[in-house]
């Protein structure tokens, strides 16, 4: 499609636009337009259809009147708005291919934000926390040891990362990568003994999705999430039970980054565990391809609130 | 003349490692189901003169929460209705 620019668009002139009284309607899905066509029986998608077709009126309608308000001439006979639905092929739908991929793209940005937000909220309730817990032992006789997470918004987002189905397994994976190394840093072992199952349910997951993929080049190596189930294990048996640790505090922090960094592509460091940076929730990768880098920006910022608000946006392209 | 195309999408999540994407083949349907991808739809509208240019006019895109009877043509209505809206 042409993209044409200098667009000054005032969406109050839509019908001034349609002068020339036709509307197409181009879909790459023939079910759709075969139904709006009356080619087929929409059957389950009855509702949809309906409130469709309903649109499609009140379109017509609204034309209709604007072009009595406005005594304009029309060029075909009875001055009815022309409406066509047309089948296209998916190759010739590719900016809305973009928009969808943009939108769920960054749905799981959103998602993983949200996860982060919460081991912020945790790390300061479990700072918070450890404060707390020298205080109480020092005032009374400490509590037989129950293994509940420190911080109710470590497990939610240990949760998150588990449940949420929208999370990618990349995302998911660097997210409890983070996880470990907070959970760590305050010592809670209810999460590191979850994030052990977990790291040793994605390993056996991750030999199922290899084979099936047939993918020679994924250079993961499933050992480490296997290692790092252990080594999760070992430091929460540590904490309990006062283990010795030794060379296994050092082989975590290399096994969690050497996941970390396969996962976002990006190596952390103590300070840059940041995964927002990351290419793996870029939303706006699928659409790199479709518009040069200089636009990307501009699309950006519309799209953004194209996706949070729904909002339509008026474009013009240089 | 005014045209409106429109998409629906409905994808597992994207994931950069090909390893990682689920596959129902070996995990089976069951645990891909509606409820584990990602619904878009989308919308553009543009107008034209005829000739090959058009002019692009608006981009639409929304997130739609997920349901488990959610079809692909579900989307593509979505779609269809949020181009409509705009006119």
């Amino acid at each position: 499609m042409a993209l044409v620019n200098e667009l000054s668009f005032n969406h109050s002139n839509i019908y001034e636009q349609l002068n020339d009284t036709k509307l197409i309607i181009r879909g790459d899905c023939k079910a759709v337009i075969d139904q709006i066509n009356s080619k087929s029986i929409p059957r389950k998608m009855e509702s949809k259809y309906n409130l469709a077709v309903e649109k499609i009126d009140s379109i017509k309608e609204l034309y209709s009147t604007y072009q009595s308000n406005n005594d304009v001439s029309v060029s075909n006979a009875n001055g009815e708005l022309s409406i066509s639905l047309e089948h296209i092929p998916r190759e010739q739908n590719t900016l809305c291919d973009a928009i969808c991929k943009i939108v769920t793209n960054q749905k799981q940005a959103e998602i993983v934000a949200t996860v982060l937000d919460l081991i912020k909220l945790g790390e300061e309730e479990s700072k918070k926390n450890v404060g707390d817990s020298v205080k109480q032992k020092h005032s009374k006789k400490r509590k037989k040891h129950i293994k509940h997470s420190k911080s109710k918004y470590l497990q939610k987002a240990f949760d998150s990362i588990c449940n949420n189905p929208q999370l990618c397994h990349s995302s998911r994976l660097a997210l409890a990568c983070k996880l470990t190394k907070v959970s760590i840093q305050y010592k809670d072992t209810a999460i590191l003994d979850s994030l052990s199952n977990f790291f040793m349910n994605m390993s056996r997951r991750l030999d199922k999705f290899y084979y099936a993929q047939d993918n020679d080049n994924n250079n993961m190596n499933r050992d480490a999430l296997r290692r790092a189930s252990i080594l999760c294990k070992k430091f929460s048996t540590h904490f309990t039970s006062n283990t010795e640790l030794g060379e296994d505090s050092k082989a975590c922090n290399e096994v969690v980054d050497s996941i970390f960094e396969f996962c976002v592509g990006s190596k952390s460091s103590e300070n840059s565990y940041d995964i927002m940076d990351a290419d793996i929730i870029d939303p706006y990768r699928d659409i790199s391809d479709l518009i040069s880098s200089v636009e990307v920006e501009s699309y950006r910022n519309e799209l953004i609130l194209l996706s949070t608000g729904y909002k339509s946006c008026e474009h013009g392209r240089k | 003349m005014i045209i409106l195309q429109f998409d629906g999408s409905l994808r597992p999540p994207r994931d950069p490692h090909p390893g990682f994407t689920y596959s129902s083949k070996v995990i089976g349907g069951g645990i891909l189901d509606g409820s584990e991808k990602l619904a878009s739809c989308s919308a553009s509208i543009s107008s034209s003169d005829g000739n090959d240019d058009e002019k692009l006019i608006t981009m639409l895109g929304r997130y739609i929460p997920n349901e488990i009877s959610m079809t692909s043509a579900n989307t593509e209505y979505d779609g269809l209705l949020l181009g409509l809206d705009w006119l």
